[in-house]
């Protein structure tokens, strides 16, 4: 073809591309040019809406508010046109009885002010600019009128909200001309909850089921009641999966325990305790909560009166408003909520996160809560109380499962059935009564029975199968086709044969692939085997840079010390492979890896292995007394949900101790060798160190109590133990955690303390500030988590729905307190970073009333700082450590000089970017030009520069100059004051300021993204213990960051990497041309010259 | 070899002899030593691959794919390693590496020239071996496509470059596995598509094995016997690439490799005897 004619073509080409390109554009502007095949349509209409439709009692009308296409984010850019398609046909299917319009709010301000007195509020969308996440606000709701009837709002419409459009705006209507009570599938013991039915009765339909025996939950039902539950099976946790499923919600309430009465002994009360049946660890380990064992005691706890005296029962946990925090729900109960012998629920960071839930805990035990195990014998109330247990705070007792996704239900844990029971019911000045309304108000609110009546799209779920009836579904699925054309095959080439007869003269493909497949599976059998056999031999050469697959210097050396008199004996506890869960299969190898390593390392180590399964009864309870429990887990194997019992421990023995790891989760496993390392380290030191963990609670503003709260008649709540999770995983990392109750007079920090941590303090932060100071100066190790602001976003109704930013103060005072007279700052500004991360958080939506609703709503904005692990300095706390998330940080900064003068050392550990700003803020709002950039100084930006969001600082730290607290009579004379001369200089201390806290609560320690267990693992052991075991803590595979990248470089790298990676190939293959036909020219030359010669 | 990049060979005039009949000629030149034999052909094979738009479309387009999947979600992760990228070629390389491999002997044989190749004063484990090494070049070359990468983690940040290396060692034992059952299959079956096609399903079967949901599913069929376990650390490429991508090279992995690669590559040299007798 000539260069003429290609030319031609490819114009050709060129243009017929365009033109077809131009035809669909015009053809989707077409009425009906598409054809809906499935169920669910988009815009096609079914009878079922035309019928609707053709019988509407009133005129309808639909406001569509959107933003322009070109400000929408990718994936929200198709929403408008379609919704437009559908009620176009809706329209023309209504015969003038429906109508629609679209508008953009943000063209006109007058539209803007119009739609917030609708309540429809723009949201925030998280969109990708120029390789980095960033946020849009933007408009993508639908507000339906039906005559004279109440607006129904969609807000927040998106694509996943197209398949159910059309069923959501019919049943829109439908719920506005005919609203329908909602129903409760009740499943509770026939004794004991008559008055919850009676209670429900007057604004639900009540349907009584056995769920617990085995009936089905009925299909109409909106919200489960599951009370006292007991043995729960895995038909129970489908039914429950597809009910959430399918949008509805769940109250589950029981506990493990039961009290069956008191006894009065020598005049004391003696409660009888009894399990209950409940089995609650595999429903828990269902939805990422785990239940925490023991009795739970409470100094807040109910009386009754016993002999006509009053009697505090300490395990009736009295749960006061105070210790409740229903924020982000609507309502709440106002008063005390009682739970009678609880089983108190411990969030499972992790298995949360990957679960796709989050957990709120609506109701807690106080400060003062204690676990104790459950008494062998009788034992008196007053014994109870005496003894108390080990302290705890805050034990949540009452959960609500929030899911990811919003088309899910939420899922309702309360530690016992008390408020739900007769019992709790008539229970005088307790609001049990108004928590079944705060649960019904939300759980079956009218937006959420839309989406009930509508339905979700979800693929319907499997009827269920037998093994061989899956095993037959799977084999017809797979081989049935390929089976039939062999025989088709096989038919062919037999009727072939027989006609022309066997050729002798050639060798049959067939049979060549025999000979081939049967040398293959000879060859290839051998070369597998020997792959295998090698595997065993452990010859490896590791080329990562930490040498992550052979053990640390220390752990070796604490297994060559492992001899003689301290001579190892290993014992895993694990059950058999094919009862394990799949994910836990491969552990019991992995333990023996490691502890093969050991004995190479020169350890005397034994090792043993116990099947829990094949002993007695007498065998499993000497597994129990020496600590080895075991795990009740549910796992998806196959198409199945599995409830399974199983034991995954290691049992270390040595010089007459014994050490007790159990591999309960991933967590456990990835740090498998710090925690062998350590659980040798106490083996042969007898020593286990001891963390003093001391936090708050999140709680409001005095201004936010008043305004929101106090003003209405309402008790302004607290938040529940947000770093619970954070002590469970030192716990489970081998340390000994006890958590110190704020005492407001003078906190009590246990003087065997070989590291106090500090998550955020709060006013007044005294009574923690002056023990932390003598520990200190005593010359122990401090780790304090503080950030000035937890900033909310928020929208009014007044601003036009408007997102505006309040920093909430957290008050930490410690940058008033003592540390500014030695020379440490903890930066009282909003921080901003350009190097940012994305997050999900609630936005305070104030549509009507004095209490805002809370919707989660994307962030992306300058003030979530991503702190790169480029910008970290070497040193143990950092190491093995990937990026970190510091939403809102504060940063640290302190006076060199004054330090020095001290012999106070700092080491400034994480840093965040150059491109940071900051501002001072005093009240208000964050203005808004700030979220952009920084401020200009002389027409140019004013960066702050890189700045240190965590410092480590070593040396004798001061007394400070006044004292913190009053003296009290007879008590320990205040630090400092009057006379620090008399104040001797101090030990060395050391204290690690990390300016954030966020990234250490519940929700967010265990981010995939960001791992916050990691820089807490790593803080505390640098803090904790040697150096050489705290560098087999930091032992870990890490993906580190870079720093700032400007979006032009970005954009240049892109360039880069797929221009040079398409060039390369390119360039080689002409090098490699050039050079073959090079030597070809040469050749020919050389043979003449040869000839010549 | 394809036909006619054999075919040109033969009759450029002092070219590099394979030592095959000159038409017209009698006299056959000495067959070459091993290493020069596998060295001839596979030379004429990657200048066959050059010659054409084959190394050009195959190695751009792949790279090209590969490189832009990886850069999709680079900046928004920040994280300055190439693991993404090493997790990513074991789903693609099923699809990239057969179509080296689907033309190896398929192509000589629907060209009817396989006949003449078997005819030349060379062992079919040289013609073998030679194939096999340009088209290996040819996967290094669509790897060095993704060296930017590399230049670009470097520049930005601190990579750990052990694990790159081990991930890379990863990929060539991976490729090398590949390419050595889908030149049998090429050998076998005569024909490119099928070729291709029964190529990317076993070399699915080896990835999928591998995969913690699979493995689970087999597990589960018979759950004393856990075939999905035992395929896994039996069978599965996924352990021995993954423990290289970890920056481990264990000696039992590159026993796999290699001594699968050879059963393979032997297996194509049975199957061309067979064919040649």
């Amino acid at each position: 073809m000539s260069r003429y004619a290609a030319l031609l073509l490819g114009a050709a080409l060129v243009l017929l591309s365009l033109n077809t390109v131009f035809a669909l554009r015009v053809i989707g502007h077409l009425p009906e040019p598409r054809l809906e095949l499935g169920r669910v349509k988009l815009a096609q209409l079914d009878r079922e809406t035309e019928s609707r439709l053709a019988g509407l009692a009133a005129d309808a009308v639909v406001t569509g508010y959107f933003s322009h296409r070109s400000r929408m984010p990718s994936h929200l850019r198709r929403v408008e046109g379609e919704v437009r398609r559908l009620l176009e046909a809706l329209e023309r299917a209504a015969a003038g009885r429906f109508r629609y319009q679209i508008v953009d709010p943000d063209e006109e301000p007058d539209l803007a002010r119009y739609a917030a007195r609708r309540g429809v509020a723009p949201f925030r969308a998280r969109s990708v600019e120029r390789d980095a996440y960033s946020e849009r606000t933007v408009w993508s709701s639908l507000a339906v009128a039906y005559g004279a009837r109440p607006e129904v709002v969609l807000n927040g419409v998106g694509p996943e909200h197209l398949p159910r459009l059309q069923t959501l705006l019919i049943e829109a209507l439908e719920q506005a001309e005919r609203p329908r009570r909602p129903v409760v599938a009740l499943a509770a013991p026939a004794q004991g909850f008559a008055l919850i039915e009676e209670l429900l009765a007057p604004h639900t339909e009540v349907v009584r089921v056995g769920f617990q025996e085995g009936a089905e939950l009925p299909e109409g039902a909106d919200l489960l009641l599951w009370l006292d539950p007991g043995a729960v099976e895995p038909r129970h946790l489908r039914a429950l999966d597809r009910f959430l499923d399918r949008g509805r919600s769940a109250v589950v309430a029981g506990s493990e325990l039961r009290v069956d009465g008191l006894d009065l002994v020598a005049g004391e009360a003696v409660p009888r305790f009894a399990a209950s049946g409940f089995a609650a660890a595999p429903l828990l380990h269902h939805f990422g909560l785990r239940p925490r064992r023991g009795l739970v005691l409470d100094a807040r706890a109910e009386q009754v009166e016993i002999g006509g005296r009053a009697v505090e029962l300490p395990f009736a946990v009295r749960s006061i408003a105070h210790n409740q925090d229903f924020r982000t729900l609507r309502g709440q109960p106002n008063g005390h909520l009682a739970f009678l012998a609880p089983t108190a629920l411990a969030p499972d960071g992790e298995r949360l996160a990957r679960l796709g839930w989050r957990a709120e805990a609506l109701a807690s035990s106080s400060e003062r809560t204690a676990l104790r195990p459950l008494p062998d014998g009788p034992v008196s109330v007053e014994r109870l109380a005496r003894e108390w247990g080990e302290p705890v705070a805050h034990l949540p007792l009452l959960v609500l499962l929030r899911p990811e996704d919003p088309w899910r239900g939420f899922a309702v844990f309360a530690g016992a059935s008390t408020p739900f029971s007769d019992q709790g019911l008539l229970m005088p000045g307790h609001a049990h009564r108004a928590l079944v309304g705060v649960l019904l108000e939300n759980l079956v609110s009218p937006d959420r029975l839309l989406i009930h009546r509508a339905g979700v799209v979800r693929p319907e779920p499997l009827p269920e199968l037998g093994a061989p009836g899956r095993l037959a579904w799977r084999a017809a699925a797979v081989l049935a086709l390929p089976a039939v054309l062999l025989a088709v095959a096989a038919a062919r080439r037999g009727g072939r044969r027989q006609r022309r007869g066997p050729r002798a003269d050639r060798v049959s493909p067939a049979r060549s692939g025999a000979a081939a497949a049967a040398l293959l599976l000879v060859g290839g059998g051998l070369a597998l085997a020997a792959a295998r056999g090698l595997a065993g031999l452990d010859l490896r050469l590791d080329l990562s840079r930490e040498r992550l697959a052979e053990p640390a210097p220390e752990t070796r050396r604490l297994a060559r010390a492992a001899t003689g008199e301290r001579a190892l004996a290993a014992e895993l506890v694990f059950t058999r492979r094919s009862g394990l869960p799949p994910q836990m299969r491969g552990w019991p190898g992995r333990v023996r890896e490691l502890l093969r390593r050991l004995e190479r390392a020169g350890a005397e180590l034994t090792v043993a292995t116990v099947f829990p399964e094949d002993l007695d009864e007498q065998g499993r309870a000497r597994l129990a007394a020496a600590g080895v429990e075991p795990l009740e887990l549910t796992a998806h194997e196959e198409e199945e949900t599995r409830v399974r019992t199983v034991y995954s421990a290691l049992v270390l023995r040595s010089g007459g101790r014994t050490e007790v790891l159990t591999l309960g989760d991933d967590a456990a496993i990835e740090s498998l060798e710090f925690r062998l390392a350590f659980a040798l380290h106490r083996l042969q030191t007898g020593r286990r160190p001891h963390l003093a963990v001391v936090s708050d609670v999140p709680r409001l503003t005095p201004a936010e109590a008043h305004e929101q709260y106090q003003t209405q008649g309402l008790f302004a709540p607290r938040g529940a133990d947000p770093y619970g999770v954070a002590r469970g995983l030192l716990a489970d990392s081998g340390f000994r955690v006890t958590h110190v109750e704020v005492d407001p007079r003078g906190t009590e920090i246990p003087r065997d303390a070989d590291l106090v941590i500090w998550f955020q303090p709060r006013r007044r932060v005294e009574p923690v500030l002056e023990p932390l100071v003598r520990h200190l100066r005593a010359g122990g190790s401090a780790l304090v988590a503080a950030q000035h602001f937890n900033i909310q976003p928020r929208q009014y109704r007044g601003t036009g729905f408007r997102t505006v930013y309040w920093p909430q103060p957290q008050t930490p005072e410690i940058d008033r307190l003592y540390f500014p007279e030695v020379g440490i700052h903890l930066v009282r500004e909003v921080l901003f970073d350009e190097l940012r991360t994305a997050d999900v958080t609630e936005t305070q939506v104030a549509r009507t009333g004095p209490r805002p609703e809370m919707e989660r709503q994307v962030q992306a904005l300058p003030f979530l700082l991503r702190a790169s692990a480029a910008n970290f300095v070497p040193h143990p706390v950092t190491r093995g450590l990937g990026d970190q998330a510091f939403p809102w940080a504060s940063y640290v900064t302190w006076d060199e000089e004054r330090l020095e003068r001290l012999g106070i050392a700092a080491i400034p550990l994480i840093r965040s970017s150059e491109r940071t700003w900051s501002f001072a803020w005093e009240g208000g709002w964050i203005p808004e030009e700030l979220l952009a950039g920084p401020p200009l100084e002389d027409g140019r930006p004013a960066w702050l520069g890189r700045v240190a969001l965590a410092a480590l600082f070593e040396g004798p730290f001061p007394a400070p100059s006044e004292p913190l607290l009053e003296p009290e009579e007879g008590g320990e004379p205040p630090l400092g004051g009057e006379t620090p001369a008399a104040e001797p200089a101090g030990a060395p201390g050391r204290l690690l300021l990390v300016g954030a806290s966020e990234p250490f609560k519940n929700h967010r320690l265990f981010d995939p993204d960001f791992r916050a267990d990691h820089l807490l693992l790593n803080a505390v052991a640098a803090l904790a213990l040697d150096e050489e075991l705290a560098a087999v803590a930091a032992r870990r595979p890490a993906a580190r960051g870079f720093d700032y990248v400007a979006p032009e470089r970005r954009l240049r790298w892109r360039v880069v990497v797929l221009g040079a990676g398409a060039a390369l190939p390119v360039a080689i293959g002409l090098g490699l041309g050039a050079l073959l036909a090079g030597r070809w020219r040469r050749r020919p030359a050389l043979g003449r010259r040869r000839a010549a010669a | 070899m394809s036909a006619p990049a054999a075919g040109a060979a033969a009759e450029r005039p002092g070219g590099e002899t394979v030592g095959h009949r000159v038409p017209g000629g009698t006299a056959a030149a000495a067959p070459p030593g091993t290493w020069r034999g596998i060295a001839l052909v596979a030379r004429r094979e990657l200048a066959s691959y050059f010659d054409s738009a084959i190394a050009y479309v195959y190695t751009i387009a792949c790279a090209v794919l590969a490189n832009s999947i990886f850069m999709n979600e680079f900046f928004l992760a920040g994280a300055a390693d190439m693991s993404a990228y090493f997790d990513l070629l074991p789903l693609l390389l099923p699809f990239f590496l057969p179509a080296i491999s689907m033309r190896l002997w398929a192509e000589e044989r629907k060209q009817r020239t396989l006949e003449l190749l078997l005819t030349l004063p060379i062992r079919p484990l040289q013609a073998i071996l030679g194939k096999y090494a340009a088209a290996l070049a040819l996967y290094g070359l669509f790897l060095a496509g993704s060296l930017p990468i590399v230049a670009m983690l470097f520049a930005l940040g601190d990579p750990d470059p052990g694990l790159i290396a081990g991930g890379y060692l990863g990929l060539v034992l991976f490729g090398a596995l590949f390419l050595a059952f889908g030149a049998l299959l090429s050998a076998l079956s005569g024909d490119q598509i099928v070729a291709f096609v029964t190529g990317t399903a076993v070399g699915f079967a080896f990835v999928l094995t591998g995969h913690d949901r699979v493995v689970a599913v087999l597990d589960g069929l018979a759950p004393g016997w856990a075939p999905g376990t035992l395929l896994y650390e039996s069978f599965s490429v996924m352990p021995h690439y993954d423990a290289c991508v970890r920056g481990v090279v264990e000696l039992s992995s590159l026993v796999y490799f290699g001594a699968l690669s050879a059963v393979f590559l032997w297996a194509t040299g049975f199957v061309l005897e067979r064919y040649r007798t």
